[in-house]
């Protein structure tokens, strides 16, 4: 493929791929709750995510190892334990929250319990992992993932003061009224959502299965800043989308079945259909990519053969990892446990756990000794270690903002 | 093993059986709930007290 469709794809792909189940369900209550008065997060968050993906990225291209390989080696096995442990937890809960997502879009369409759609949304991500290769993994979610773009077409149709959604990214009005414990929770949850743990995992080990090189710094950096940027405006327009219907009408949207609701005013039975294939392929996109990145992460650390393009018998414990960690998300998802709070817990557990993926990154893109010229420069210094302040912040915060909040209900 | 791995089987099916019948009678309430959040959002906004 030329080098321009690659990027066009890259970035397309990156785009598409965005949303999961932590965006469609923080935004939409975020907008519900506090209409405009959360999307400094989105500044925050994506700003963040492209940082430290573009750094995960650098890593892989310049040693030609993933991000947990070098952990391991250049920080020791305890450190890398801490990491592995947190981030396995985290993935875990991710590919259930995913799941539950795919199973919640098909309750939608069906009227069936989204239960009843557990089990073959976990049989189909399954065989796709067994069967597939990785790029078609990669591209072919994202692409058929490009409907959730719907909320783009609804925001645009709902019409807010787009100034006020502008100026709101910068200087937040929180709603009078709010329970700032509450408001805080949200932020983090949405930080948590924008920056899961699994996204670096999956990016770096992306990048040894597509056998980047050092021509690929480019495409590194443009999928990254352009990829993420434009996935970006998508939850900025679901937020306005939720603030535009349930704020203004002061309507709460707790159900997941709720989220398509504007979409229908706005655009019709057809707009929730394009909704519902985007939203499926969005969750189902990312319950691949965090069942990969759990195996992914395991097999690095004890230094088992990896790669989805391998032969399942080439990598028997990468496989059978990945296998065992989707039946346990399956487990978990058919207690019943509310998926929306679930979704709520995750991705606040996943800025919690944010520094101990982020730190151990930081100072691998740092050291001479794997990245040579390709180490971080100053500029990229300063906004690691503002990234870093703020997750941190974020991470002494979470249990007791969760504690005053009353489990963010407020 | 293979026993094992009936017995996981045998309990996941249970569970998922269990769970479905359980939660399937709260998808009607959700519906419901859906449909009066669409009847409200359709009416138009208040007007802000000044």
């Amino acid at each position: 493929m030329g080098r321009i469709s690659s990027l066009a794809l890259g970035i397309v792909t990156a785009v598409g791929g965005f949303v999961d189940m932590g965006e469609l369900v923080t935004c939409s209550q975020a907008g519900a709750q506090y209409q405009f008065s959360l999307l400094w997060t989105v500044v925050v968050g994506v700003l963040g995510i492209m940082v430290y993906a573009d750094m995960s990225g650098r890593v892989a291209i310049t040693s030609g190892r993933t991000l947990v390989d070098i952990i391991r080696e250049r920080l020791g096995w305890r450190i890398a334990t801490i990491s592995l442990v947190v981030a396995t937890l985290v993935n875990v809960l991710t590919i259930v929250i995913e799941i539950s997502g795919m199973a919640l879009v098909l309750q939608i369409v069906t009227g069936l319990s989204y239960i009843w759609w557990i089990v073959p949304a976990g049989i189909v991500i399954g065989g796709v992992l067994w069967f597939s290769s990785f790029k078609l993994i990669e591209n072919g979610a994202s692409l058929l993932g490009l409907g959730i773009l719907v909320f783009v077409v609804a925001a645009i149709k709902l019409g807010p003061s787009w100034g006020n959604v502008a100026s709101q990214m910068i200087l937040p009005n929180i709603p009078s009224g709010s329970s700032l414990p509450a408001y805080l929770f949200a932020a983090v949850s949405l930080l948590g959502a924008f920056m899961t743990p699994y996204e670096l995992y999956f990016y770096s080990s992306g990048a040894i299965e597509e056998r980047w090189t050092g021509n690929d710094f480019i495409t590194n950096r443009v999928t990254t800043v352009v990829g993420f940027t434009f996935g970006s405006l998508i939850v900025i327009c679901m937020m306005v989308v939720s603030a535009q219907t349930f704020f203004i009408h002061g309507v709460k949207s707790q159900l997941f079945a709720s989220i398509p609701v504007p979409i229908v005013a706005s655009l019709g039975i057809g707009g929730l259909a394009v909704f519902a294939f985007g939203g499926l392929a969005d969750t189902g996109g990312a319950a691949l990519e965090s069942t990969l990145s759990s195996a992914y992460t395991i097999a690095q650390f004890f230094g088992w053969d990896w790669g989805q393009d391998h032969n399942p018998r080439q990598a028997p414990g990468f496989v059978f990892t990945y296998l065992v960690a989707l039946l346990v998300a399956v487990i978990i998802a058919l207690t019943g446990f509310d998926p929306v709070k679930l979704t709520i817990y995750t991705t606040a557990l996943a800025a919690f756990s944010l520094p101990f993926t982020f730190i151990p990154l930081f100072i691998v893109a740092n050291d001479r000794t794997y990245m040579g010229d390709a180490r971080n420069g100053t500029l990229t210094n300063i906004a690691c270690i503002f990234f870093l302040i703020v997750l941190s912040i974020v991470t002494i915060a979470t249990i007791p903002l969760f504690i005053l909040s009353g489990g963010g209900g407020g | 093993m293979a026993k094992l791995a009936g017995a996981v089987l045998l309990a996941v099916l249970a569970l998922w059986i269990l769970s479905g019948i359980r939660t399937q009678s709260s998808v009607g309430t959700q519906q419901a709930t859906v449909q009066a959040q669409q009847t409200a959002i359709a009416r138009p906004a208040p007007t802000p007290t000044p």
